[in-house]
């Protein structure tokens, strides 16, 4: 029984109960202290550490998220112990590079990643909902061209050391933020107690590392190969949240007076419909990135790369919208992504 | 390639084509000045204006123009992003908000008028205050 639920999670009713703990740990941290709808958004986490290591300098938006932090290192342990941790790479490394700052900046223009959307639409925010209907229909388009032959090249085995870069890094980054140096600056973010964001982040990483918890990758799944397993986790992680709005008075149904986003529905959705589309083809959310770069997988590593360089950028260039709205530069960025993806798309098939 | 292949690859080239145009309009005419305000402080003269945007704000409270005082308010927290981050000490605190929350009820139960010009303006104002990525 712990087995199938912990170790080898495979069966719909182990997915939903890790997809109903994610929720509750969410939701948990919210409760906690950090901002609304944000108990787990690897997008606004990449924002917020793109922040304390110098890439951007709104100090609102800098805080070593211990989080993050977390993620990485219980993905590393949880793919380590499980003998899952493999190093590999060379499948279209520039791809998951652009690819990946592409990604993250569709999110900023939405305001928060896949699972916030889904956060956000538990919290009944109608530019949630939208976005989260952008989302299904972009990965619905992608797999239209993963059925007709859209593929990356092999991934091809490297050294095993080379897959520790992230886990030393989030080793490194943790002892300096134990130390002091990364917490977060007057003015800073909101964030809940530093031992229980990093408790959390540990389980959310090992927990995702073994259920595989994405929301494009259970939308694909169900999509691609008719398998509703990993939605099963999706739909219990949504429903948890939803219980928990409910039951504190946290659900509002609302566009206008949404917590922290913008009303712009055109753009919630076209972003968003971006990042589905674009996730897909790379093969994974922000979330599902981070587990893969930390189980050993490169080319996820330098979509992580891209993604903390684009947090930077988004901050820096003003891309990231506000409550005040989507920007041109947003907007231009997401066009960009579009233009990029269909691209790739177009031209990375095999034929059938 | 199969037809749908060739269908498919030519959805992907108008799609995209028709991103790249969009891009292209939205780079033409589109404002790209990087804001100063809301980097890592805002410019001086901004601060400066907010802070006088919130002394008129306060002047349309006590005169009883909750519409103007809204609007007043967004502006300075426009101009001056930390004044809705509970963090920040400059921030418009706890009594703000219990006014903001009263009279967005107010708005919405009719008791206060001018609601077609407020409520965007508590809107804007409440959202800003609560959320975001950080």
């Amino acid at each position: 029984m712990i087995r199938r639920l912990f170790i080898y999670p495979e069966e719909s009713w182990a997915l939903s109960v890790a997809g109903g703990l994610f929720g509750a740990v969410a939701a948990a941290l919210v409760l906690l202290g950090n901002p609304a709808s944000t108990g787990l958004c690897a997008s606004c986490f990449l924002v917020n550490v793109a922040g304390s290591i110098g890439l951007h300098a709104r100090a609102a938006q800098s805080y070593l998220r211990p989080e993050l932090l977390g993620i990485v290192l219980g993905a590393f342990f949880a793919a380590f112990s499980t003998r899952e941790y493999r190093v590999a790479g060379g499948a279209s490394t520039l791809l998951h590079f652009v690819g990946g700052a592409f990604v993250l900046l569709g999110c900023e223009v939405f305001i928060g990643c896949p699972i916030k959307a889904l956060l956000r639409t538990a919290g009944g925010g109608l530019a949630g909902l939208t976005g989260l209907a952008g989302l299904a229909g972009g990965v619905l388009l992608a797999v239209l061209f993963l059925r007709d032959g859209f593929a990356l090249r092999s991934r091809r085995t490297l050294p095993e050391p080379l897959g520790f870069a992230m886990p030393v890094a989030a080793f490194a980054l943790l002892a300096f933020s134990v130390y002091g140096a990364g917490q977060a600056q007057p003015g800073g973010t909101s964030h809940a107690p530093f031992a229980i964001s990093l408790a959390a982040g540990l389980f959310f990483g090992a927990a995702g590392q073994r259920s595989r918890f994405c929301i494009t990758g259970s939308l694909r799944n169900a999509a691609l190969l008719r398998d509703f397993r990993e939605g099963a986790g999706t739909v219990a992680f949504l429903a948890v949240v939803l219980a928990f709005n409910l039951a504190t008075g946290a659900f509002n149904p609302t566009l206008s007076f949404e917590p922290g986003a913008h009303t712009d529905l055109f753009w919630a959705f076209l972003a968003l419909a971006m990042v589905g589309f674009g996730a897909t083809l790379i093969a994974g959310c922000p979330f599902r990135q981070l587990i893969r770069a930390a189980s050993g997988d490169l080319d996820a590593v330098a979509a992580v790369a891209g993604m903390l360089l684009a947090a930077g950028l988004s901050v820096r260039l003003g891309i990231g919208s506000s409550p005040s709205g989507v920007t041109d530069a947003g907007k231009l960025a997401v066009l960009l992504g579009w233009a990029l993806f269909l691209a790739a798309a177009a031209f990375k098939r095999k034929a059938a | 390639m199969r037809a749908s292949g060739r269908m498919l690859t030519g959805l992907a080239l108008l799609l995209g084509v028709a991103a790249l145009v969009a891009a292209g309009r939205v780079a033409a005419v589109g404002n790209f000045a990087v804001p100063v305000t809301g980097e890592t402080a805002c410019a001086p003269e901004d601060a400066n204006r907010a802070q006088t945007l919130l002394g008129q704000a306060h002047e349309a409270e006590s005169r009883g123009d909750v519409a103007g005082a809204l609007s007043l308010y967004r502006a300075a927290v426009a101009a001056d992003p930390r004044l809705a981050d509970r963090k920040d000490p400059r921030y418009l605190g706890p009594s703000f908000e219990r006014r903001l929350n009263d009279w967005i009820a107010g708005l919405k139960g009719g008791r206060i008028k001018e609601k077609a010009s407020a409520l965007p303006d508590a809107s804007y104002l409440f959202r800003r205050m609560y959320g975001g990525c950080g």
